[in-house]
């Protein structure tokens, strides 16, 4: 019941921070904890230096604009592979390359998504926590056979091209993305080698966005640079703020053992498993589409790692799924967007 | 096509408006500003040695709420935290304006009682005293929450309660989160 209307209320508009504090409110005067305790949670905020990432990503991502490695390189490339048809070798190759370059340039877009979740599930699971560098690695892999499989539906592949075929010419003109493709594909290695951590990644990114766009291009101005660094702040400040709640969330969850007593009622074996990660992709799935990768992620993590945990799942692979799960949400919402190409033919 | 609640474009029309929000940026900008510099000079003494950073995590802790919190109550005004528009879309725009208002004067409710329970949060750390960055007590570096919970209280209260023309709804492509 009090969840239905936290959804009605979610519906009719209120801020989803608001929502979650309500829901943590409410858990909290169920289980008879001091509701105080709520703001414990976010005063701890900022103990969690990881989570600078997402400022700094949000920065990023406002100099080079929303969603930019989405729209310039996985879905063209990817359209690209669906108009390759055939076994031909020429097709093989740019279906690999497809996959190789969407992977890398999907990376950078998912460490916001990865040290949030690594966030969430520290608390939701203490003792099954995953490090984000590993998380974002092993994802990378399902990430680019996903937007490869999903670029040779031909219905996907031409409205990937009616909408993104502008940024890809640009693309081609200038040959910027191809130093920022270069940029992600080194940063990836060095996460991979193990020689940085995504807070270092995320500072490397945020300094060459700035560094290329003002100093090398001349495409933006001081003021527009600090415009940019202030929308990026005031969004991922939204976005932090609902991670704290949630993080109240996630540790009443798992205190007061609701989610445990849940997955007792459902019992183990292969077929409630089977259940439990088709219920777990489609709420994923639909977080992704309704609040994107970042809240997505941060509202759905801490109802089903326990869960899975508790199930057998592999927590690794729970990130995993989490990643893979609100991105094609998001890229799912990119795709219902899009105005269909004209006459019609999908990939003509 | 979906429509939007105008932001708060209005207001920045008057010079308190426009002092406002210069004053909101920047403070917005140095704090990202600053938070960006310690953690570069952390990573940086982290990773090559040599320099005394053990300082800047208490630092980046500070800076990052300071940030967050904010940067919250900027949201606030600017209608920028995240939201789910399914209903408010569906009906006419009377109907909208009043689910709307509703769903400011809830957020306004909620923000009130968060930096009711922050204040708490603070009056309790002033009794223990604790101190970070060698000097810097704690109260005062917490005491950002309940503020910013008044601010954005405040802020969703005047949403909730303004005229009718502040409730102007535009047509506006994928301007949805």
């Amino acid at each position: 019941m009090i969840g239905l209307v936290l959804l009605l209320v979610l519906a009719i508009g209120v801020p989803v921070f608001a929502v979650v504090a309500m829901a943590v409110l409410t858990g909290f005067l169920q289980a008879e904890l001091e509701p105080a305790l709520l703001i414990i949670s976010v005063l701890e905020l900022g103990d969690q230096v990881q989570l600078l990432a997402v400022p700094l990503m949000s920065f990023v991502a406002a100099i080079l604009g929303r969603d930019y490695y989405l729209n310039s390189w996985i879905l063209p490339i990817s359209s690209m592979a669906g108009e390759n048809s055939g076994l031909n070798p020429s097709s093989i190759a740019v279906r690999l390359l497809s996959a190789l370059a969407s992977g890398c340039a999907v990376g950078l877009t998912m460490v916001i998504p990865a040290v949030l979740y690594t966030a969430i599930s520290e608390v939701a699971a203490p003792r099954h926590s995953v490090s984000a560098e590993v998380l974002l690695v092993t994802a990378l892999i399902p990430v680019a056979l996903v937007a490869v499989a999903a670029a040779c539906m031909p219905g996907l592949g031409g409205r990937a091209r009616s909408v993104f075929g502008s940024v890809s010419v640009a693309a081609e003109r200038t040959g910027r993305p191809l130093w920022d493709l270069g940029a992600a594909i080194l940063l990836l290695v060095a996460v991979v080698a193990g020689w940085l951590a995504l807070l270092d990644v995320a500072l490397v990114a945020a300094i060459w966005a700035a560094v290329t766009r003002v100093l090398v291009f001349h495409e933006l101005s001081w003021q527009q640079l600090t415009d940019k660094a202030v929308r990026a702040a005031v969004t991922s400040a939204g976005v932090l703020l609902v991670v704290g709640l949630s993080l109240a969330w996630a540790a009443i969850l798992h205190d007061a053992g609701t989610l445990q007593a849940l997955s007792d009622g459902i019992g183990r074996g292969t077929g409630q498993t089977l259940a439990f990660l088709l219920v777990a992709s489609l709420l994923l799935v639909a977080g992704g589409f309704v609040f994107g990768l970042q809240i997505g992620v941060v509202l759905i993590a801490p109802l089903i790692v326990p869960v899975g945990l508790s199930l057998g799942v592999d927590a690794l692979g729970l990130g995993v799924m989490c990643l893979v799960g609100v991105l094609l949400g998001r890229g799912s919402l990119a795709l219902v967007r899009a105005p269909l190409p004209e006459g019609g033919g999908p990939t003509s | 096509m979906t429509r939007d609640v105008h932001d708060s474009a209005g207001q920045a029309n008057d010079p308190t408006g426009k002092l406002i929000a210069a004053l909101e940026s920047g403070s917005v900008a140095c704090l990202f500003a600053m938070v960006v510099l310690v953690a570069l000079v952390k990573q940086v003494g982290s990773h090559f040695g040599g320099l005394p950073v053990g300082w800047a995590d208490d630092a980046i802790s500070a800076l990052l709420l300071w940030l967050v919190m904010v940067g919250s109550a900027v949201a606030a005004g600017r209608l920028g935290h995240y939201r789910v528009r399914v209903i408010e879309s569906l009906f006419p725009t009377g109907v909208a304006v009043v689910l709307m208002r509703l769903s400011f004067l809830t957020a306004a409710v909620v923000s009130l009682v968060l930096a009711w329970y922050g204040l708490r949060a603070v009056l309790l750390e002033l009794e223990f005293g604790r101190v970070v960055l060698d000097r810097v007590p704690l109260w005062a570096i917490y005491v950002i929450v309940p503020a910013a919970f008044a601010v954005m209280a405040a802020r969703f209260l005047a949403f909730g309660l303004a005229p009718s023309p502040v409730f102007r709804l535009r047509e506006d492509k994928g301007s949805g989160r």
